[in-house]
């Protein structure tokens, strides 16, 4: 079978659907799909508006029209999605310009287009179906795109109206079936066995295809999701900024006198006090889509006076200028030969400005030109970070092992001097901390020994209590914890962890930021509470850079770790260095191809109208009439079969649904007009008029 | 899928002839035979069309009556012959005796030298013989001793068979069936046709009541319009797609020949008479084509005439009536 002949066969018109049922059926499920995709956020007010709106009048229309051929509305269709596909790779090739592209959002608003121009015209069942399958398209792309579990509730109730469609489809073609609502007969018990099985057989597949799918893995496309909904710069570029810590009075310290902060934590100041207490609540403060659990790591401190933690060095420097944003390596980072890490931040509570990430970061997808680094590496944003913020980090994580890290000793090797300030003490730190620190270790051979050592001391000796007293006037944190309380929470045992440390001679500092939270295995992302926020520490191993250690979460620490892929990373490393060269040719030649097919189809949807118009001009009387005729009755569900002749059609439509007996006599005359040998004028008015009465069309 | 056929006009007297005749004629088979109308119509479409017909069903239902009460509405001449393994050719056509008186031979014609003539259980007859009928039928002559011997106008035959009998019969060859205009089933008759039979309305005590209604020359005057009724392309387009469609059905091994689409064509037109039409619709070839044709098609699975009608009705579904 030829090209052109299978595209003609597939465009022949079929009967208009019948079932009123499945038409209503088909549009819920088709809206219900829509309403997903708006729900998900990925879809302007205005677009939007016009889906939800435009669906459900669509298939009013369609059902109005389901007689007519409605050519000319095919022909406005084909350039409204002409238009919308132009429109599609205009807005993409746009923000290729801006050097950032998010192809989530035009694409959901394509995907939403063709939904609405194809909504508009469904005379068919088979039309009607091929809503349903894109309907299932859709789905598809909202899941691959949602970030919240609200999507489920929109997976059932669409599975439900697939269901209910086909269901409907099947018994409105099955014609010996017992009506609807017929309790006893409607379903045999085979029927229920059967649709159990294939419930059944269905639900277990879809089981093991969701277990045997990867997990969420972000892949190098050729950018990230970035987004600021709306950005307030900030007074002076650099400076830190958490709106959750409440009033702007207490923006750059911890806030003591009540203790909590709602979804705030203490940490993400310029200043940490450990004497501080209070924990943030459960709220959800961000999603990260990332394939594996890491600390997010926001900033470090690194000069510890006995109860505050603060920053030597707050000099920032402006880093960015292109997409994405290049991160250069600061001091203690090593470059190391490491797989892409890729995390993307979904803000879900206004936050500090910081941006997160797990060590180390390499490059940042950013909706802004510029961030400012900190001498310790942490990024800051220009402007608030708000609910709707989405960025996406790159870190090269070192590919680092226990055997690797019992290796790169600090204690073995000079260190440089610019690690002198990680190794900084308080002047009045008490002896017998500096002393616990010597015995606990004592019998560890290596640095990494010493840390196990320690972290072990501390998970059998103190509790781990977020409810603690609170400090005494002059006493020192860590002795507190240490000695008198023996209760602390990640403050005072990360702190703890670098005292001792540094009192042993490893450099180390306090590192902020959150635990990995919990993984929510419908959407892949990881929910990162405010309660989730953390402190551990840091250790400069040499060789390697800074390593995480940390006594009390369960954070598989860095080096569970695949070996870097070979095949292919020279082919991902080309495209990443081409991204916009690669995008824009694959880009124009998709706009190409389709504004091809679209064309074509406008082609053939214009030259139908064109010899429509011409067949329609040329008709001769009989033709005009019969059709007038066949129309009316396709409009009372009753359309002229090919093997009807007149006279059976004009019986059955008085028998069915025009009870008119004239119409008997309309038939005879337009049988006679068409076969007989002579033109009868009087008889064709009569016909005319008697068609006009019966059915209120005139042949036209 | 058939519909009722619409109901005989009245007849004006500035109808056609063969409207007349027509309607003459089913009022006529009507008193006798009840509760058959869309039978009948076809019947006197047949007749109208010149051709023969065979009419095939079970014992009892009035295949002969049918044929008696045809004779009789007809004027002239009327014969029965019943089908017999010893039954020769001679004994249909007729023999040339020697006559001492004028010592010369001299032809003495056989049953089918009638207008209407009955052959009941054609079947019986030996192959021989029913070639020789169906050479008869086809050329409207019969040669005896080298002399052609014209047959009477018009002549029309109508020949039964029950095709539930097998032991000694001889089925028609498919290619002599081809020689039958039309085939019908009689079919059994409704209940309350039947109560009325029982009451003596209609049937065989009607027959001796039946008057001649239509003289032989007007008959033969009939079919002569009949067959030069007007049909549009359209139509004629229509039985040949129709014939074609026979030709490809899956379930058919031979479709039917040209000489039954002619006959298809000649048949509608009688019908369109029937119904006091002066041109061929559709409807009218719709009504005749399945008992024009079905004895005319062999199926894959063998012969058999209740198949072949719902393979009929089959290939009718399958094919677009011209528009109007």
């Amino acid at each position: 079978m030829k090209l052109t002949e299978t595209i003609r066969q597939a465009n022949l018109a079929t009967d208009p659907e019948r079932f009123t049922a499945v038409r209503v059926a088909v549009g819920i499920t088709v809206i219900v799909s829509v309403l997903a995709l708006i729900a998900q956020g990925f879809v302007r007010t205005a677009p939007a508006l016009v889906a939800i709106i435009g669906i459900p009048a669509g298939f009013l229309l369609s059902y109005r029209m389901r007689h007519t051929d409605a050519l000319k509305l095919k022909a406005v269709l084909a350039i409204a999605l002409i238009i919308s596909v132009i429109g599609f790779f205009g807005e993409l090739v746009s923000s290729f310009q801006d050097g950032l592209v998010d192809i989530q959002v035009p694409l959901a608003e394509l995907f939403l287009w063709v939904q609405v121009i194809h909504s508009l015209h469904v005379p068919a069942r088979r039309d009607l179906m091929f809503s349903l399958a894109s309907s299932a398209a859709m789905m598809a792309i909202t899941a691959a795109l949602s970030i919240s579990s609200s999507l489920g509730i929109f997976i059932a109730l669409w599975a439900v109206g697939v269901m209910v469609s086909l269901m409907l489809a099947y018994r409105s073609s099955i014609a010996d079936l017992p009506p609807l609502g017929d309790p006893v007969a409607s379903i045999t018990p085979g029927a229920t066995k059967a649709a159990a099985r294939s419930v059944a057989i269905l639900g277990l597949t879809s089981i093991l295809v969701f277990l045997a799918l990867p997990s969420a893995r972000a892949s190098r496309s050729f950018t990230f999701p970035a987004e600021l909904p709306s950005s307030t710069a900030l007074g002076s570029p650099g400076s830190l900024s958490n709106p959750s810590l409440g009033s702007r009075a207490n923006r750059n310290q911890s806030d003591t006198s009540n203790g909590v902060a709602g979804s705030g934590y203490f940490g993400f100041a310029e200043q940490l006090d450990t004497s501080a207490r209070g924990r943030p609540d459960d709220t959800l403060v961000m999603r990260v889509r990332a394939s594996a659990p890491a600390f997010w790591r926001g900033q470090t401190f690194d000069v510890w006076d006995g109860v505050t933690w603060t920053v030597s060095d707050n000099a920032s420097t402006t880093i960015g200028g292109q997409a994405p944003i290049q991160v250069p390596l600061t001091i203690g980072d090593l470059p190391q030969p490491a797989d892409d890490f890729i995390q993307t931040f979904y803000i879900e509570q206004p936050g500090p400005n910081l941006v997160f990430g797990a060590y180390r970061m390499s490059e940042v997808y950013f909706d802004a030109r510029f961030l400012f680094q900190q001498p310790d590496g942490a990024l800051r944003a220009g402007s608030d970070l708000g609910r709707g913020a989405v960025y996406t980090v790159i870190s090269q994580r070192p590919y680092v092992t226990e055997s690797l890290l019992k290796v790169s000793d600090p204690l073995r090797t000079d260190l440089p001097i610019s690690m002198d300030p990680f190794l900084q003490l308080p002047d009045g730190i008490p002896q017998r901390v500096l002393d616990l620190a010597q015995e606990i270790t004592a019998d560890s051979p290596t640095t990494y020994d010493k840390i196990q050592a320690l972290e072990d001391w501390m998970a059998q000796n103190t509790t781990y209590s977020l409810d603690i007293p609170p400090l005494p006037d002059g006493a020192d944190s860590v002795d507190e914890y240490l000695f008198e309380t023996r209760q602390g929470f990640c403050e005072q045992i990360g702190t703890s962890l670098v005292v001792m440390l540094r009192s042993l001679g490893v450099p180390s500092r306090l590192a902020v930021g959150f635990i990995p939270g919990e993984r929510n295995s419908l959407t892949g992302l990881y929910e990162v509470r405010a309660s989730d926020a953390h402190s551990w520490a840091e250790v400069y191993f040499p060789g390697v850079g800074w390593q995480g250690f940390d006594p009390t979460a369960q954070v598989p620490l860095a080096g569970e770790f695949e070996p870097p892929a070979t095949a292919g990373s020279a082919v991902v490393a080309w495209i990443r260095d081409n991204a916009s060269l690669v995008g824009r040719t694959l880009g124009i030649t998709l706009a190409l191809v389709l504004v091809i097919g679209f064309g074509g189809m406008l082609t053939m949807v214009i030259g139908r109208i064109v010899t429509e118009r011409r067949r329609k001009a040329n008709r001769s009387w009989v033709e005009r009439i019969t059709e007038t005729l066949e129309y009316a009755g396709s409009t009372h569900d009753r359309p002229r079969q090919d093997h009807e002749t007149i006279r059976e059609y004009v019986a059955a439509l008085a028998a069915g649904p025009l009870p008119d007996p004239r119409l008997r006599e309309v038939g005879e005359i337009i049988a006679r007009e068409a076969f007989g040998l002579i033109t009868d004028h009087e008889g064709r008015a009569t016909g005319e008029r008697l068609l006009e009465e019966i059915t209120g069309r005139s042949p036209n | 899928m058939q519909s009722a056929p619409p109901a005989v006009p009245t007849v004006l007297a500035a109808a056609p002839l063969g409207s007349q005749v027509a309607s003459t004629l089913f009022a006529s088979l009507s008193r006798v035979i009840r509760g058959k109308p869309t039978e009948l119509r076809l019947i006197i479409a047949t007749l109208l069309s010149g051709g023969h017909i065979l009419v095939e069903d079970v014992p009892g239902v009035g295949k002969t009556l049918l044929a008696k009460s045809l004779a009789a509405s007809i004027g002239g001449t009327f014969r029965r012959v019943q089908g017999t393994p010893d039954l020769l050719p001679a004994d249909l056509t007729g023999v040339a005796i020697y006559r001492r008186s004028t010592e010369s031979w001299h032809f003495r014609p056989g049953p089918l030298f009638a207008n209407v003539v009955i052959v009941d259980e054609i079947n019986r007859a030996t192959p021989r013989t029913q070639a020789a009928l169906l050479e008869a039928m086809e050329e409207r002559q019969v040669s005896v001793d080298g002399t052609t011997h014209p047959l009477p106008d018009p002549f029309f035959l109508i020949a039964t068979q029950n095709p539930f009998e097998h032991a000694g019969t001889f089925p028609l060859v498919e290619g002599q069936l081809d020689r039958f205009s039309a085939i019908f089933e009689m079919g059994l008759p409704d209940r309350e046709t039947e109560r009325g039979l029982l009451m003596g309305d209609g049937g065989a005590g009607q027959l001796s009541g039946l008057q001649a209604v239509v003289s032989p020359e007007n008959l033969a005057r009939a079919i002569q319009e009949v067959r030069s009724l007007h049909c549009s392309e359209a139509v004629a387009n229509y039985i040949l797609d129709i014939v074609t469609a026979t030709r490809h059905h899956p379930e058919i091994s031979l479709g039917a020949s040209p000489r039954a689409s002619l006959g298809l064509l000649a048949v509608a037109r009688g019908h369109a008479t029937t119904v006091g039409q002066r041109f061929v619709t559709p409807d009218d070839v719709k009504a005749v084509a399945g008992s024009v044709l079905s004895h005319r098609i062999i199926l894959s699975g063998g012969t058999n005439v209740t198949a072949a009608r719902s393979i009929m009705d089959d290939v009718l579904r399958s094919v677009t009536v011209p528009r109007g």
